[in-house]
């Protein structure tokens, strides 16, 4: 089967800050990554080069079998890329439920009525009934889970998320988690950069840990997570996060 | 879930009938204003109006896509001397002159945006001012045209939208109170159209935009190029009414852009009814203080750096963060 997503040999620099590094990785259709790593690793860069947020300095980036490098977000957005942003980017003057309706009609989620299709992400990202007040008055945690629903409402192939569990309670953790494998079980491919690596290893098939720009670890997530080399990564994680 | 209808509002949903009732009360008063207001008044309702249209404009293209040009002056001209050239040399009714040197405008824009479009922010506005002084010093270089000391319109041309002094009045008032109505319902339509939403994702975060599938450089240049045809439009209308055209005039930085801006900023940026607000108090002011010379100038520029200073978002933006107000809504709701 070919990849939902390929990257080969890519940098990216800031100046002559060398931020990614050499990244190689493939993605199976309908697979779930995770992604780990300290603060400033680079995750989130990452997430900006798939999603064509930033050009990489070198290498290819190809989307179902088609070389995304040149192209702009938004055009890989239509062909299936949907993110969340670490930092909500929520559109502030529109409601929760326009929001997810700009997503739906721009993003060509192919829904048949995309009034239902919104609906239906609402419920299910447990924003429904926040759906007409202002983006702009939602809290930080349901910004974070309307990062998740408007991704959702572009229709994706490949699902983005950064961050998004932080902060949450025990139980909205369970139920954020439910949500991610709904969409996770309905062949969406996902990659999940977080912190709290007990919702992650609940969903995810592999890890991959980022130190520093580089891919330093990868495989199964448990086996990962047992690495003496990526235990001392994350010796500054406080040790509830660490134990799953 | 609980019913959507029973818990969702956070506060009771806006009215539809007062916003609805003052916007058609403020069109009946305007359509009637020649039967109400006096000569002078009129004309300057005239200017109002015609101010309202490049504010609606310049709010459109900087408010909403961002992109902030200082060189807005290049389109007034041009749509004034491309009406002039026409009016005079093709022989074309004024009516049909006029819609035709907006649509040239719109042409023109596009390699003028080819251009600007290689810069960005600040560099953007420096370029949209630069094409503008390129347009002034080219239009200088028309003899037919007058060259630097410009060209007047034959009375023959001002005669045939109607014969009797009165008559042109009105008929360039009904005009005036077309371009200032269409700016702004225009906009109004635009917004509240499925590809509006697009405009207002882009104002709110042009990088969540791109990432949900809009193309803000396409959306941006088709903004780009349709307010400078209203705005040449504008502009051809504005130098029908003056019946004389020069390029200082035509493309004056401060009477086309500056003003303009100041309307904006202090009415409310990117909302509907900013240009509205800032019109009238725009104009409200210069009746009290356009005789105090620089005085006056550097009154707007100090009530600008007030509202900058207290809140940004300008005197309709303070007031719907407040309260929620919208004279011209534009929000879908989900039921
Ligand atoms: N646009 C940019 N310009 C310059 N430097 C940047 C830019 N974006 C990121 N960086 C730098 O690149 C490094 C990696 O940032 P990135 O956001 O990818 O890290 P991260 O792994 O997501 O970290 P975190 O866990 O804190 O989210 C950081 O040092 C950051 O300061
Ligand atoms: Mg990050």
């Amino acid at each position: 089967m070919t990849p939902i997503l390929t990257m080969r040999g890519v940098n990216r620099f800031f100046g002559t800050f060398h931020v990614t590094q050499d990244i190689d990785l493939d993605l199976a259709p309908g697979e779930a990554l995770g992604v780990i790593g300290p603060n400033g690793a680079g995750k989130s860069t990452l997430f900006n080069l798939i999603a064509g947020t930033l050009p990489p300095s070198s290498g290819t980036v190809a989307f179902r079998g088609r070389d995304v490098t040149r192209l702009p977000a938004s055009e890989r957005c239509h062909l299936g890329v949907g993110r969340s942003f670490q930092i909500p980017h929520p559109f502030t003057g529109m409601t929760v439920y326009e929001n997810l309706l700009a997503a739906s009609v721009f993003g060509r989620s192919g829904h048949d009525v995309p009034e239902e299709a919104c609906r239906d992400i609402l419920e299910m990202t447990g924003l429904l009934k926040n759906a007409n007040r202002p983006a702009g008055s939602l809290t930080l945690l349901e910004r974070k889970r309307l990062e998740l629903a408007r991704a959702l409402a572009t229709g994706p192939q490949l699902l983005l998320l950064d961050e998004i569990a932080g902060g949450l309670t025990e139980a909205e953790c369970q139920e954020l988690v439910a949500t991610i494998s709904a969409v996770r079980d309905s062949g969406v491919s996902i990659i999940w950069i977080e912190h709290v690596v007990h919702a992650l290893l609940a969903i995810v098939s592999r890890l991959i840990v980022i130190d520093f720009g580089k891919i330093v670890a990868q495989g199964e997530p448990r086996a990962v997570m047992a690495d003496p080399l990526v235990r001392e990564i994350y010796m500054g994680i406080p040790a509830d996060e660490d134990a799953a | 879930m609980a019913s959507l209808t029973t818990d969702l509002p956070r506060r009771p949903a806006p009215g539809r009938f007062l916003p609805a009732a003052v916007i058609a009360a403020a069109v009946v008063l305007l359509a009637a204003a020649p039967w109400w207001a006096g000569r002078a008044d009129l004309r300057l309702l005239m200017e109002a109006l015609s101010y309202l249209a490049l504010a609606q404009m310049w709010n459109l293209l900087a408010g909403y896509t961002g992109l902030v040009s200082v060189g807005q002056q290049a389109f007034v001209g041009l749509g004034g001397y491309l009406f002039f050239a026409l009016a005079i040399f093709s022989g074309l009714p004024l009516l049909v002159a006029m819609p035709a040197a907006a649509l040239a405008t719109g042409l023109v824009a596009i390699p003028a945006g080819w251009i600007a479009f290689r810069l960005q922010g600040a560099y953007f506005a420096i370029g949209t001012w630069v094409i503008a002084e390129v347009f002034r010093l080219s239009a200088a270089q028309f003899p037919a045209l007058g060259g630097g000391s410009g060209i007047s319109l034959p009375v023959a041309v001002a005669r045939s939208l109607s014969e009797s002094r009165e008559g042109r009045e009105m008929a360039m008032y009904f005009l005036a109170l077309g371009l200032g109505l269409s700016a702004t319902f225009g906009v109004w339509a635009l917004l509240r159209a499925r590809w509006g939403m697009a405009l207002t994702a882009i104002r709110d975060s042009g990088t969540a935009a791109e990432s949900i599938g809009i193309s803000t450089r396409r959306v941006k240049f088709l903004i780009y190029v349709g307010t400078a045809a209203m705005t040449g439009l504008t502009g051809a209308f504005l130098f029908l009414q003056k019946l004389r055209i020069t390029p200082d005039a035509a493309f004056s930085v401060n009477d086309w852009t500056a003003f303009v801006i100041f309307i904006v900023v202090i009415g409310g940026i990117g909302t509907i009814e900013g240009p509205v607000i800032g019109t009238i108090l725009f104009f409200a002011l210069r009746q009290v203080a356009a005789d105090w010379g620089s005085w006056y100038l550097m009154l707007l520029g100090a009530i600008a750096i007030a509202v900058m200073l207290v809140d940004k978002r300008g005197i309709w933006g303070a007031l719907k963060a407040r309260t929620g107000w919208a004279l011209f809504p534009v929000e879908r709701r989900l039921r």
